[in-house]
């Protein structure tokens, strides 16, 4: 009796021991999340096409043309890199706010829609090298410069001193600028409502703060209607880049590769001139 | 963009509008009719169902897109990832919630008598529902189900959020690509009008007319 205890208790001491040899040995084979340093890369390359998400709203980077397909500036630059690659690609019109959600859950490669490098967004995904930066630009009809006999500005809070009401975007940096210029505002729902507008028989604003691309494919589009309407303060922005998942270090890096050439070659500046963007 | 090729985009955008509205009303029912009869004749069980009302019915169905999409597809990117899959998903939920109360009404509005009849005629419990119970219940609910109905195909627009191309997501499309930021919103509105009008004006006096003929 005393003995089979005691062989018991030896015999639960063996195996807690063999127990744990075994967990250090065996725990950190099975705690290697992956074999590959870059399963988005594997994906893609297994699968031989680049899943991208845009949202095509945003002339003249991402847009339709007449067969409703999905046609840009970011739009030749995503291809021609994927060219490169020798990968295809396959461009989904998805809501801007789901595309760095699908990034960083894996169900898209890859996003394309116009996306300002910052830092909230680089908590939860990667960016590419920026291709562009975007202007920050004070626009105004050309009739309403003249009557204000004004040049391009220095400054926000010259548009102060003028006492000019601005239109802006709810909730952009453009907002948080004017705020801390202490400039007269108005504020609405996105910057296409603004500068409808400024532009309308009634206008209750004088001038909008926006950024490039809206401000120029606007002043094009107006242009065409015979609508001047003139840059009057304008300032570097923010990078412009694509959207990667945060694990897709490989995926960066060929994509990487492939924009500083073309940066390099001059291929973005064509494709810039071409789109007007 | 030609006007042509904008009302393609609208027709489309009519095209999912309806698939999302037709299949969350069916899961609605599938969902809606087991639930009913589980708190009238299932005591035990009124307590969960009537939680799952609750929460279906009290979230805001934009809060619950938002939340099923963006929490679950990092979780479980199939099927959470797929957009029209979680808007059908949280619309057939919500639409099971409604729906419950609707048909939980009905099965009120047939009358505990019908069930006893069926019963002395040596039916079970669950053939005395679905023979007896269910084809009344859906005609005494048809008003319900007509504006429930009409609720959907409101409601699907808050998939827009998504980047599902439904009616609203088409007309924010048109937008963009017309520099035109009003018109697209008024054909919306005409078509949103269009799909809801007739639909539950004609259940509702469909069901009215069947009542009168059946002598409920």
């Amino acid at each position: 009796m005393a003995l089979s205890k005691y062989v018991t208790g030896v015999g639960l001491v063996v195996m807690l021991l063999v127990g744990f040899g075994i967990g250090v040995i065996v725990g950190p084979m099975l705690m290697q999340p992956s074999t590959s340093a870059d399963p988005v890369w594997d994906d893609i390359v297994q699968r031989g096409v680049i899943r991208i998400g845009t949202d095509p709203t945003w002339p003249p980077y991402q847009y339709l043309d007449d067969q409703n397909k999905i046609i840009g500036f970011e739009v030749d630059i995503a291809d021609a890199i994927a060219a490169e690659l020798g990968l295809d690609v396959e461009w989904q019109s998805v809501g801007f706010d789901t595309i760095i959600t699908s990034v960083a859950a894996g169900t898209l490669d890859l996003g394309v829609s116009g996306f300002s490098v910052n830092a909230e967004r680089l908590e939860t995904v990667k960016f590419t090298m920026p291709h562009s930066i975007t202007r920050g630009q004070v626009i105004m009809l050309e009739s309403k410069r003249a009557e204000l006999g004004i040049g391009m500005l220095d400054s926000l809070a010259d548009l102060k001193d003028l006492e000019l009401t601005v239109g802006t975007q709810q909730g952009t940096t453009e907002q948080d600028e004017l705020l801390s210029a202490g400039v007269s505002r108005r504020d609405f729902s996105d910057f296409g409502a603004a500068i409808s507008d400024m532009v309308s028989s009634n206008p209750s604003i004088d001038c909008v703060y926006a950024e490039t691309p809206i401000t120029s494919s606007w002043i094009g589009q107006y242009a065409d209607q015979g609508i001047d309407i003139v840059v009057v303060f304008d300032i570097p922005y923010y990078p412009v880049a694509f959207v990667v998942n945060k694990d897709a270090h490989m995926f960066v890096a060929k994509m990487d590769g492939v924009l500083a050439d073309m940066i390099a070659s001059g291929q973005i500046d064509e494709l810039r001139a071409k789109w007007n963007a | 963009m030609e006007i042509t090729q904008q009302l393609l985009i609208l027709i489309g955008g009519v095209t999912n509008t309806l698939a999302i509205s037709i299949i969350s009303f069916l899961v609605g029912i599938l969902v809606g009719l087991p639930l009913a009869f589980l708190r009238t004749y299932e005591k035990s069980l009124a307590f969960l169902v009537e939680l799952f009302e609750k929460i279906f019915r009290g979230i805001p169905e934009l809060v619950l897109m938002l939340m099923f999409y963006f929490g679950l597809s990092f979780f479980f990117p199939f099927p959470f990832g797929n957009a029209f899959f979680t808007a059908v998903f949280v619309l057939g939920l919500r639409s099971g919630a409604n729906q419950s109360q609707i048909f939980r009404g009905a099965i009120r509005g047939v009358g505990e008598e019908q069930m006893i009849a069926g019963r002395s005629v040596g039916l079970s419990k669950l053939q005395s529902i679905v023979r007896v119970m269910i084809p009344q219940v859906f005609i005494f609910s048809t008003p319900g189900l007509g504006s429930e109905y009409a609720l959907l195909i409101k409601d699907s627009a808050y998939a827009f959020i998504l980047g599902i191309p439904e009616i609203m997501r088409s007309a924010e499309l048109i937008r963009w690509n017309t520099y035109d930021l009003v018109t697209p919103y008024v054909a919306a509105a005409f078509l949103y009008i269009l799909l809801t009008f007739p639909i539950s004006t004609w259940l509702d006096t469909w069901g009215s007319r069947r009542k009168k003929k059946l002598g409920l």
